[in-house]
């Protein structure tokens, strides 16, 4: 009874079990991160995946090829690609900040929507000043193609083939019409290949096409590492919190359904 | 008194954005509230405004660099006159498209959609036959390297016999595989991968309402 009034009066109908999974994760997040100010981080393992950058810069400083880097294609700035985006982001940054350092040359593919342009132009030239090399900022490498996937996909692969390449990260909003024709051909070049998606459709594609690929929620955990920031970091470890409490959600539904049936189907619909 | 960079190009931007996050978040959870849906009604107009001057600044920076790249006759590798003929097509074809839309009466009319199905259409239908590069790519790159890529390779194997009516017919137990396949442990497999995604995308979300995401507004030149 008191449940119903809560779900009909506070929570929309059918949107309580969303509700309890977010003040969970709220919760988790704001603790860990609350933990982090005051001075108690959490490790976060190191990936490979972010260690490889490391190789990939130093392997264009050696062949004089550039690197691309981008948050991927479908970069939006809302919606359930807004994630995504911003973990691609602070990868983008890592890898400029790492090429600008050792002066390797870095070419930065604007998604298709051309939302993150400005933000990808401003983090190359902050990145070049920051470092003392301004002059290692071009502003024909942040590179627009189109708003379709197709111009993305042709004229990423055109500047590959004309440009070499010796690595490609890509870490963010893939798609497979956008993304995987220019990545398999940065690999036919050479280049090594880190960074992946957190579509779900498009995981096949980088378990093939990587040398070092990010998986789902990896890509979250990329940008969490490659910010450098104790406290991003540790809000990404909370969020394993949280993955525990439905984890054990699951198996307590799927034990009641298995005895109950009918009724605890009916939390779902609340 | 100068206004910091910091407090223009990242705090006030952040804050900003906490405050409508918030407001959607409260509107999705919240009963049917008119004010509230009105109001992220417009917030949701405002963002495609937005959007409509970053793809404004995309077209920008697109023409900036052909003509750059006409001005100083080099575009990467290419110099010379395959540099300028490159930067002269794309910035040629932008200015015939708009004055033919702005003559005909926009990009609705019969005579515009004539042109651009004729031309540029079958033109991207060419640029399109480059994804013969994905299957390409599956062929070159499935390799037992791992036990992981082996499990992939073998799902991979039994539903494409599943999908191909020959293998079906010399033994129907290969529909019954292929569907297990992907009905049992693939369906399982995505909902753990989603659920934990979808958790992961909350935490980055929370990260950004409360200003903790340097993915989201960075300032290091200050």
């Amino acid at each position: 009874m008191l449940t119903n009034i809560f779900v009909e009066q506070v929570i929309e109908s059918g949107k309580a079990l969303d509700f309890f999974v977010f003040i969970v994760t709220l919760g988790a997040t704001i603790y860990y991160t609350w933990q982090a100010i005051q001075g108690h981080p959490q490790p976060l393992r190191e990936l490979p995946q972010v260690a490889a950058i490391s190789e990939g810069v130093d392997r264009a400083v050696e062949t004089g090829m550039p690197i691309y880097v981008s948050p991927g294609d479908m970069a939006y700035l809302s919606g359930m690609y807004a994630p995504m985006t911003l973990a691609g982001m602070n990868v983008v940054r890592y890898t400029s900040r790492m090429a600008i350092q050792r002066g390797a040359r870095i070419i930065l593919p604007v998604p298709c929507n051309a939302e993150t342009a400005p933000l990808l132009d401003g983090i190359f030239r902050e990145v070049a000043v920051a470092e003392g090399k301004p002059e290692a900022y071009r502003r024909e490498d942040v590179i627009w193609f189109g708003p379709d996937q197709g111009h993305h996909s042709m004229g990423l692969t055109s500047v590959i083939a004309r440009e070499g390449c010796a690595c490609a990260v890509f870490n963010g909003a893939c798609r497979g019409g956008g993304t995987n024709s220019p990545i398999g051909w940065a690999r036919e070049y050479g280049g090594l290949v880190i960074g992946g998606t957190a579509r779900l459709l498009h995981q096949g594609s980088w378990a093939m096409l990587s040398d070092y690929p990010c998986f789902m929620d990896d890509v979250y955990a990329m940008g969490a590492e490659c910010s450098e920031d104790d406290v991003v970091k540790s809000a990404q470890v909370g969020g394993d919190l949280a993955k525990l409490v439905v984890l054990a959600m699951v198996v307590i539904f799927a034990a009641l359904a298995i005895v109950l049936r009918e009724p605890i189907l009916d939390i779902f619909n609340m | 008194m100068s206004i910091s960079k910091l407090l223009y190009q990242r705090r006030i931007p952040t804050f900003l954005v906490s405050i409508v996050a918030g407001i959607f978040i409260v509107e999705y959870f919240l009963p049917y509230n008119v004010p509230l849906a009105d109001l992220t009604k417009e917030l949701t107009l405002w963002g495609t405004i937005l959007y409509s001057c970053s793809l404004l600044y995309g077209i920008t920076i697109l023409v900036m660099t052909m003509i750059r790249r006409a001005i100083r006759r080099r575009s990467g590798k290419f110099t010379g006159f395959r540099a300028v003929a490159m930067s002269a097509t794309c910035l040629g074809t932008a200015v015939v498209f708009t004055i033919l839309a702005l003559a005909t009466g926009g990009t609705t009319s019969t005579t515009f959609r004539f042109w651009y199905t004729y031309i540029i259409a079958y033109a991207a239908g060419g640029f399109y036959s480059a994804w013969v590069h994905h299957p390409y790519n599956s062929y070159r790159y499935f390799r037992f390297t791992s036990i992981a890529s082996s499990m992939m390779f073998i799902a991979w194997l039994f539903i494409s016999f599943r999908e191909l009516s020959f293998f079906v017919a010399l033994w129907p137990t290969f529909y019954d595989i292929g569907t297990w396949i992907e009905t049992v442990p693939n369906t399982a497999a995505q909902r753990a991968m989603l659920a934990t995604t979808g958790l992961g995308a909350i935490v980055i979300g929370i990260r950004a309402i409360v200003g903790r995401e340097p993915g989201m507004i960075e300032v290091e030149a200050v």
